[in-house]
């Protein structure tokens, strides 16, 4: 219907290449599960699984030798551990943001890229959820954190923001798999439709659960992706502000802010965008997906960082700007000389100056260039900031722990922190343990929401009329046959 | 027709578009059939109100799990912090509510996921992994571009002729009439698989 | 291309009824408006301090629903929604109200030394008694307060404590700005009259501007059809969203957070939105039920909008707990006292805890749980009492910010705090409605108008 028709002088495109049809989309993103896996694909799985042994090894030695080979120390107890936990915990958000909120607003482009990031969000808790397991220091006795009766016969504090932590991340974990998981039903079907192998079809025919894309079930189906979307909205907001309690329940200056859970919130989806961008980049080029992932899409994904990194450069003010507002000389002395402070202003300046101005320079001023249309439809220009900005995201959560710890309250327990072989390991490994989940699933799952897609389609809408010149389709149109030919099977 | 040991299931019915299964499903609905169903690769706007179905009923199910799941957390702090092993952390009272609230929402958000994904199981009697549209081959298009209205040979005002006539005249790409064998003795086995 | 576009939409087409209510809504808000301000003027002469407070605290209610139409337009266009193309006209006739809100300022500006004890503290110097020393014109009035008397001999700053331990302050008889002198000396290089003043006259010339932009181009869009407006609107929306939440954050800063100004919250500028948005929602849902049910909005808006505006309500609520909860949980948790002290005035006192209760409640619990359900947002009736309950519980929300800084000692509400509120709502509305006559009370120029009838909420 024509309503519903692009308005092309007010920047209005067609999401998919005019002409797309329901098969193509079938045909496009099922092939690529289904044909051998190019070689590119291959090199990429050898580094991941080569990163991820890094991973094994560097945790074995760790629960050999304990957390004391960490750069850690007094006063900078937290340092890469924590900051990996919250960068990785943050990637995860975007995930479910495009799957949940994206979904609530109808903004319809998100079904190219859903599927892809929720994967993501996916793996990216796992590699978060090692870091907080093992900066325990004896993870065998782990299970303290759970609610359950235990020889000392105490209870969890259910107090600490850690205990929330616990609930928040393994909810999120949870309810972003069922999420996931939901959405993928009516693909597997699409797959063991297409399935020649019988091993193939019987096991996505197992993951299918029968799927006959009835609509008795696409009613119940429609009603729990709306409400899954509806809890999944606060539920990812809840998990980085509750992720930011863990520093703001505190009183350390730099940490006790009021504006830390949206702040986080703001910044999570942030690298969460700039992190399914990156790999985005990557697969499209390497699967030659432009048909289904196009311009469009990347530009909106641009302007959303250019909009998540404002946020967040907001709330770089407002925290500069009550550190002095407060009175507070400790928490002013966090922002002015810990951070802000470099080489040219002499003494004055802190040991980390560098890392907050990595991260202004990769958080504020970077996605600015995303005003510029040319820059945000130019590839090279968003593969470069996407990783600058996940580099800028690392450094916020360092620059939270790291300057606000290593020169508080006590001039004479100042310290600093330097990262030992064991944490560069660590966090690489993480990488690696990302990768080779991420690259098994875009082999084997639908990367793109295949049902999803379909249903944004100009044709999916059944009082579609198709332009003029088009032969089949239309609302009153007889069946190209003619007449019906009856068969039994 | 049934040949010896084979008995009719199904008339399954083909369409090339969204709209023209939409519009064959508001006439399947006025004609008063029951058991029958429309089978699309995705959601199509407007179908639920085409085959005069109402709203689901999952809302009342996730709504429940959440309250349960609320009640539940609350139940577990208050007893664990506040009744077995009293604990005053930071100067706030054994069971101040403030800081229960993280958990509890996550409780809540936790068991309403439940509800929704393994109610919509439910509600859609899923996993089934055995159904007589699948003794189509044609079905297979099912989940890419085709479009399908089936009606099951147990509806009551299923007839294999009229039925058949009535679908045609509803002109379908193509029509076909699923048939299932049966064990050859005793002849009524392996009917229903609904 | 389909028949369901024939209906030509004409800049005429949607008017306001030359009879019925809204034929002369603009006198009826005028008539409101003019009896608010002989009350409030009645109330001034009598008691100017308890006067000042409530003028800000029915400025600030007001102003707030109007900032929240300047995110009603530019989020529309941010997010290039079609299907609120119906309701957006709405919401930029609540924008024309907001630079008549420039002068119903001006009452503030003489009792910034009564509202802000940052500024008693400026205007008092190192005198005890500064009721002589006041600038601006507030001298004497002050004095004559027959029931802050007490209160203003101590410099308008009330630290009087009847009955109330306030453990953050070590001497609780002594002045505020005496406590306090370090801190607020550290401040005013932002905290001081000049600077106050300035920053006021940029908000409003940004709001003003924004206004401007918004409802000009728009208005003109219904004759042109230009598409290029709509065009420009989603390039603009970027900017205008910047300079919006600045100018607000700040705005809030000024006339509310520095009432109290050793406290300070980092979310603040954050929360003071999410209450706007909440009732620019809530508003824009009461105008568009009250035009149609004159059926002057025709078909173009109908209940897939209003389940949608419910639904945007029933978000921003959440948003707004999430934020509220966000603030006041970490500010408890650490307890720092400068921190404590903001909430300490809000539940040790008496008569605040209930009105904190009554915002978690009646802000929260009750309209989270009255519009979640599908069938309460698609009854029209039902969701125009949420809608006007929001509304009501945003004042509130809002006095619960200013008025504990009146009487630290207790919850004294005063016919003054009604009596401003018709003055200032009264006008505001009465251009708002005013302007209404004068315009398509839909944007029938919008390319994207025939979408947008033909939106199917989910």
């Amino acid at each position: 219907m024509s309503a519903h028709a692009p308005v092309e002088e007010i920047g209005e495109r067609p999401l998919l290449p005019p002409g797309t049809t329901f098969h193509d989309i079938t045909e496009d993103v099922s092939r690529i599960t289904e044909n051998p896996a190019p070689r590119g694909w291959w090199i990429l799985f050898m580094l991941a699984l080569g990163l991820a042994g890094l991973l094994g090894a560097a945790l074995t030695y760790l629960l050999t030798v304990g957390v004391g080979s960490w750069g850690n120390n007094s006063p900078v107890a937290w340092a890469w551990d924590i900051t990996n936990f919250v960068w990785w915990i943050g990637i995860g958000h975007a995930g479910t943001l495009i799957s949940a909120i994206l979904f609530l607003f109808r903004q319809k482009w998100r079904t190219s890229i859903n599927r892809f990031a929720e994967a993501m969000t996916i793996f990216a808790v796992m590699c978060a959820g090692i870091f907080p397991g093992i900066h325990t220091g004896r993870p065998w006795f782990d299970y303290y954190m759970f609610p359950l009766p235990n020889q000392m016969e105490m209870w969890p504090n259910f107090k600490s923001p850690l205990m929330w932590d616990i609930f928040a991340v393994s909810t999120y974990f949870t309810v972003s798999a069922l999420f996931w998981f939901t959405g993928l039903i009516p693909d597997f079907a699409t797959l063991r439709d297409r399935a020649k192998n019988p091993i193939r079809k019987w096991v996505y025919g197992f993951l299918a659960l029968g799927w006959r894309g009835s609509n008795r079930h696409w009613r119940n189906y429609e009603r729990a992706y709306l409400i899954l979307a509806a809890i999944s909205t606060p539920l990812v907001l809840s998990v980085h502000s509750i992720v930011s309690f863990d520093f703001a329940t505190s009183v350390l200056p730099g940490w006790h802010t009021t504006i830390f859970p949206p702040y986080f919130v703001a910044g999570a989806v942030f690298s969460g965008f700039a992190m399914v961008l990156t790999l985005l980049l990557i697969t499209r080029s390497v699967f030659g997906m432009h048909n289904l992932v196009t311009m469009k899409h990347l530009e909106l994904m641009n302007k959303f960082m250019l909009a998540t990194g404002t946020l967040v450069g907001y709330a770089y003010a407002m925290e500069f700007f009550i550190a002095w507002y407060s009175g507070n000389p400790y928490e002013w002395h966090v922002f002015r000389y810990n951070r802000l402070a470099g080489p040219w202003e002499g003494d004055n300046a802190g040991p980390l100056w560098w890392a907050y101005w990595a991260m202004i320079s990769c958080n504020v001023l970077v996605p600015q260039l995303f005003w510029s249309k040319r820059m945000r439809t130019s590839i090279p220009v968003m593969f470069v900031a996407s990783i600058l900005i996940n580099i800028g995201m690392w450094f916020e959560r360092f620059v939270i722990i790291a300057t606000s710890l290593h020169r508080d309250f006590l001039p004479s327990s100042w310290g600093y922190f330097s990262p030992t072989m064991i944490d560069i390991a660590l966090y690489l490994g993480t990488f690696g343990l990302f990768f080779t989940l991420f690259l098994l699933f875009i082999r084997w799952i639908p990367m793109i929401a295949i049902a999803e897609v379909k249903g944004v389609l100009p044709q999916a809408d059944p009082h579609y009329a198709p332009p003029p010149g088009s032969s089949s389709g239309g609302t009153d149109s007889v069946a190209p046959q003619g007449g019906a030919e009856v068969s039994h099977a | 027709m049934p040949k010896n040991n084979s008995r009719t299931v199904l008339a399954l019915a083909e369409f090339q578009t969204s709209g023209d299964a939409l519009h064959a499903a508001e006439k399947v609905r006025d004609a008063g059939y029951k058991r029958w169903d429309v089978h699309t690769p995705f959601p199509v706007h407007g179908m639920d109100d085409a085959m005069g179905l109402g709203q689901s009923h999952l809302g009342w199910i996730v709504f429940i799990m959440a309250a349960t799941g609320c009640l539940g957390g609350f139940s577990m702090i208050m007893f664990m912090n506040g009744v077995n092993y009293p604990l005053i952390v930071g100067g706030k009272p054994a069971g101040a509510f403030l800081s229960m609230i993280p958990i509890l929402f996550e409780c809540t958000i936790l068991l309403a996921g439940f509800g929704a994904v393994f109610g919509m199981l439910a509600l859609n009697k899923l996993p089934q992994h055995h159904h007589p549209v699948f003794y189509s081959n044609r079905f297979e298009k099912c989940s890419d571009d085709h479009f399908y209205i089936s009606i099951e040979a147990d509806d009551p005002m299923f007839d294999p002729e009229k039925t058949a006539d009535f679908l045609k005249s509803l002109t379908p790409s193509h029509l076909e009439i699923v048939e299932e064998t049966v064990a050859p003795a005793p002849a009524d086995k392996g009917g229903h698989h609904g | 291309m389909s028949a369901t576009d024939t209906t030509v939409h004409t800049p005429d087409s949607y008017r306001l009824p030359t009879t019925g209510p809204w034929a002369n809504a603009w006198k009826i808000a005028l008539g409101i408006g003019v009896l608010g301000v002989a009350l409030a003027a009645l109330g001034w002469s009598m008691d100017s301090r308890r006067f000042a407070f409530s003028w800000l605290f029915a400025f600030m209610g007001v102003l707030t629903v109007g900032l929240g139409g300047i995110f009603f337009v530019f989020i529309q266009h941010l997010t290039a929604s079609g299907w609120s193309v119906s309701v957006r006209r709405l919401g930029e006739f609540m924008l024309t109200g907001l630079p008549i809100m420039a002068i119903l300022f001006l009452p503030v500006v003489p009792y910034t030394a009564e509202l802000f004890e940052w500024d008693a503290h400026a205007s008092h110097g190192d005198a005890s008694h500064g009721d002589d020393n006041h600038g601006d014109g507030s001298h004497g009035d002050s004095g004559h307060g027959e029931g802050s008397a007490e209160a203003v001999n101590h410099g308008a700053t009330h630290a009087v404590d009847k009955g109330v331990e306030q453990d953050h302050h070590t001497d609780a008889s002594a002045p505020f700005h005496e406590l306090h002198e370090e801190l607020l000396a550290h401040k005013k290089p932002y905290l001081n009259k000049p600077f106050f003043l300035g920053r006021a006259a940029f908000y409003f010339l940004s709001w003003i501007a924004l206004t401007l932009f918004f409802f000009v181009f728009s208005t003109r869009q219904d004759y042109s059809r230009d598409k290029s407006i709509t065009a420009l609107f989603q390039k603009a929306s970027p900017a205008a969203a910047a300079l919006f939440g600045i100018t607000l954050t700040f705005a809030a800063f000024d006339w509310m957070m520095s009432m109290e100004p050793t406290w300070y919250s980092t979310i603040y500028g954050v929360y003071v939105f999410a209450g706007g948005a909440i009732t620019s929602h809530a508003v824009v849902t009461l105008l568009a039920l009250g035009l149609k049910k004159q059926g002057a909005l025709g078909n173009v808006v109908h209940t897939e909008h209003f389940h949608d505006l419910g639904k945007m309500t029933f978000a921003f609520v959440v948003f707004w707990a999430y934020i509220a909860f966000s603030q006041l949980m970490l500010q408890w948790y650490a307890s720092i006292p400068e921190e404590v002290a903001y909430y300490h005035q809000r539940w040790n006192v008496p008569g605040w805890k209930h009105v904190s209760l009554f915002l978690v409640l009646g802000h929260f619990l009750i309209p989270f749980l009255f519009m979640m359900s599908r069938n309460i947002k698609r009854r029209l009736s039902l969701l125009g009492v949420g809608s006007a309950w929001m509304l009501i519980m945003h004042m509130v929300d809002i006095y619960w910010f200013i008025m504990p800084n009146y009487d630290r000692s207790r919850f004294s509400p005063h016919w003054m705090d009604v009596a401003c509120l018709l003055a200032v709502g009264g006008l505001y509305m009465t251009v708002v409605f005013a302007v209404m006559r004068r315009h398509s009370l839909v944007a029938v120029g919008d390319p994207r108008l025939s979408r947008a009838i033909h939106h199917v909420s989910g």
